[in-house]
C-alpha cells in the first residue's frame, strides 16, 4: 500500500505507520487492554485476553516499523528494474511479485533482522499486563522467594543468548540470499 | 468528563517527568556512546573486544530486564538507586550502546583519503581525529542521534513499571482510581507521545536527506 499509486491508499498507510511507529508499544498495549473495553456501545465486545492485547500491541508497533523498512527497500531498487520489467510486459502486480519485492527483501534484510530482535526483546512488555512470559514468571518467583538479582541476571543471560542466536541466523540468511555481483 | 479534566494536571506533571528522564538519559547516552565509539574506532584490538562485549551486552538485554536489575537487583549489593536514577541509568546504558555504534559507524565512514591528506599535512593522530575526522563525522551522526532521542522518549515509558511518575504512570494511577476515564486518558497519552515523537522522527529524516 505504501508504494501504491492510489493516493488514498498511500495516505492511509502513511497515517497508520506513522502513528504506531511513533507511540510506545507499552502505551499501545495498555490502550488495547484497558481503554478499548470502555468505548461506549461496542466496548463490552472488545475485552481482549491479556495475551491477545499484548501480542496485538507488539504487532502494530513492530509491524509499522517493518512497513517503513520494506518501503525503504523498495525505494532502493533501481528504477531501471521496474522499467525493464514493464518492458518485458509484466503487469504492476507481476513487477512487484517477480522483480521488485525479491530485491527489496534482500536489501531490507539487515534492518528486518534488527526489528525481529527488537520485537523479541519487547516481548518482556507483555508481563506488565500480567501475561506469564519468561520475565513474568521470573517476577512471580521473585515475589515468592525475595531474591531478585540472580533471577534477573538469569533472565538477562537467556535473552542475550537468544538474541545472539537470532543475530547469527539473520547474518547466515543474508549470506545465503546474497546475489553474487 | 469532570474526572478526565481533573486528571490533566497530573498528566502534565507526568509529561514533565518523561521529558526530564529522557533528556538526562540522552545526555548520559551521548557521553557514554562517544567514549565507547571513539575507543572502538581508534583503539587496538585488545581494547576493542571488551568494549564490543559491553556494547553487545547492553544492546542484547531487554531494556525492561536491565531496569529491573538496576532497581530491584542492586539493593542486594547494598546499592540503593531511586526509581528515577535506575530508569535513567538503564536508558543511558541501552541508548549509549546504540549511540556508540552510531559514533563508530560515522567515524568509519570518513574516506581514507581524508586521513592520508591529514597525515601528509603533518597532523598527529589526535589532531587528525579532532580537526579532520570528527567535524565531518558529527554531521553524519546528527540524523541517527535525533532518531535515538525519539527511541529514548518512547522507551522511557517502561520507567512507569518501576514506579517512576512519568506520563504513563500518571495515567495508570488515575485510571486505577477512576476506571471510567480509561478511554480518554489513554487516548490522551497516545496522542501526547505521538505529538512528541512524530516531529522528532520527521526532523531526523529531513536531516538525513539534507546531509546525504
Amino acid at each position: 500500500m505504501r508504494v501504491s499509486e492510489a493516493a488514498w491508499a498511500r495516505n492511509a498507510a502513511i497515517a497508520f505507520t506513522e502513528f504506531f511507529r511513533n507511540t510506545p508499544p507499552l502505551v499501545q498495549i495498555y490502550f488495547l487492554a484497558f481503554a478499548l473495553p470502555k468505548i461506549p456501545g461496542v466496548g463490552p465486545y472488545l475485552v481482549l485476553p491479556g495475551i491477545v492485547a499484548a501480542t496485538l500491541g507488539l504487532v502494530l508497533h513492530q509491524g509499522a516499523i517493518n512497513v517503513e523498512i520494506l518501503r525503504a527497500g523498495l525505494d532502493a531498487v533501481p528504477a531501471g528494474q521496474r522499467e525493464a520489467a514493464a518492458a518485458l510486459g509484466l503487469g504492476r502486480f507481476d513487477q512487484l511479485r517477480y522483480v521488485l519485492v525479491p530485491q527489496a527483501v534482500r536489501i531490507s534484510l539487515p534492518a528486518l533482522g534488527n526489528n525481529v530482535i527488537s520485537l523479541f526483546k519487547n516481548t518482556t512488555l507483555v508481563a506488565s499486563i500480567g501475561v506469564l512470559d519468561l520475565f513474568g514468571v521470573a517476577n512471580d518467583i521473585i515475589a515468592q522467594i525475595l531474591v531478585s538479582a540472580e533471577l534477573f541476571i538469569t533472565v538477562g543471560v537467556v535473552y542475550l543468548i537468544s538474541v545472539g542466536l537470532l543475530g547469527a541466523f539473520f547474518r547466515a540468511l543474508e549470506k545465503r540470499l546474497a546475489i553474487a555481483r | 468528563m469532570h474526572a478526565y479534566v481533573g486528571a490533566l494536571p497530573a498528566l502534565g506533571r507526568g509529561l514533565v517527568t518523561t521529558f526530564g528522564v529522557s533528556l538526562a538519559a540522552m545526555a548520559l547516552a551521548l557521553a557514554f556512546g562517544f567514549v565507547l565509539g571513539v575507543v572502538r574506532s581508534q583503539a587496538p584490538r585488545i581494547l576493542d573486544l571488551p568494549v564490543l562485549a559491553l556494547v553487545e551486552l547492553f544492546r542484547g538485554i531487554p531494556l525492561l530486564v536491565l531496569m529491573y536489575l538496576l532497581f530491584f537487583g542492586l539493593p542486594q549489593l547494598g546499592l540503593h538507586a531511586s526509581s528515577n536514577a535506575a530508569a535513567v541509568a538503564a536508558l543511558a546504558l541501552y541508548a549509549g550502546a546504540l549511540a556508540s555504534e552510531i559514533v563508530r559507524g560515522a567515524i568509519a565512514s570518513i574516506p581514507r583519503g581524508q586521513l592520508e591528506a591529514s597525515s601528509a599535512l603533518g597532523f598527529g593522530r589526535a589532531q587528525t581525529l579532532a580537526l579532520v575526522v570528527l567535524p565531518q563525522a558529527l554531521r553524519r551522526m546528527l540524523p541517527p542521534f535525533v532518531a535515538l532521542f525519539a527511541l529514548i522518549v518512547e522507551s522511557s515509558s517502561l520507567a512507569s513499571l518501576i514506579d517512576v511518575p512519568d506520563l504513563l504512570e500518571a495515567a495508570r494511577q488515575h485510571v486505577e482510581s477512576e476506571n471510567s476515564i480509561a478511554l480518554p486518558v489513554y487516548l490522551t497519552v497516545l496522542v501526547a507521545y505521538f505529538a512528541i515523537n512524530f516531529p522528532i522522527s520527521v526532523a531526523s529524516r529531513r536531516l538525513e536527506k539534507r546531509l546525504a
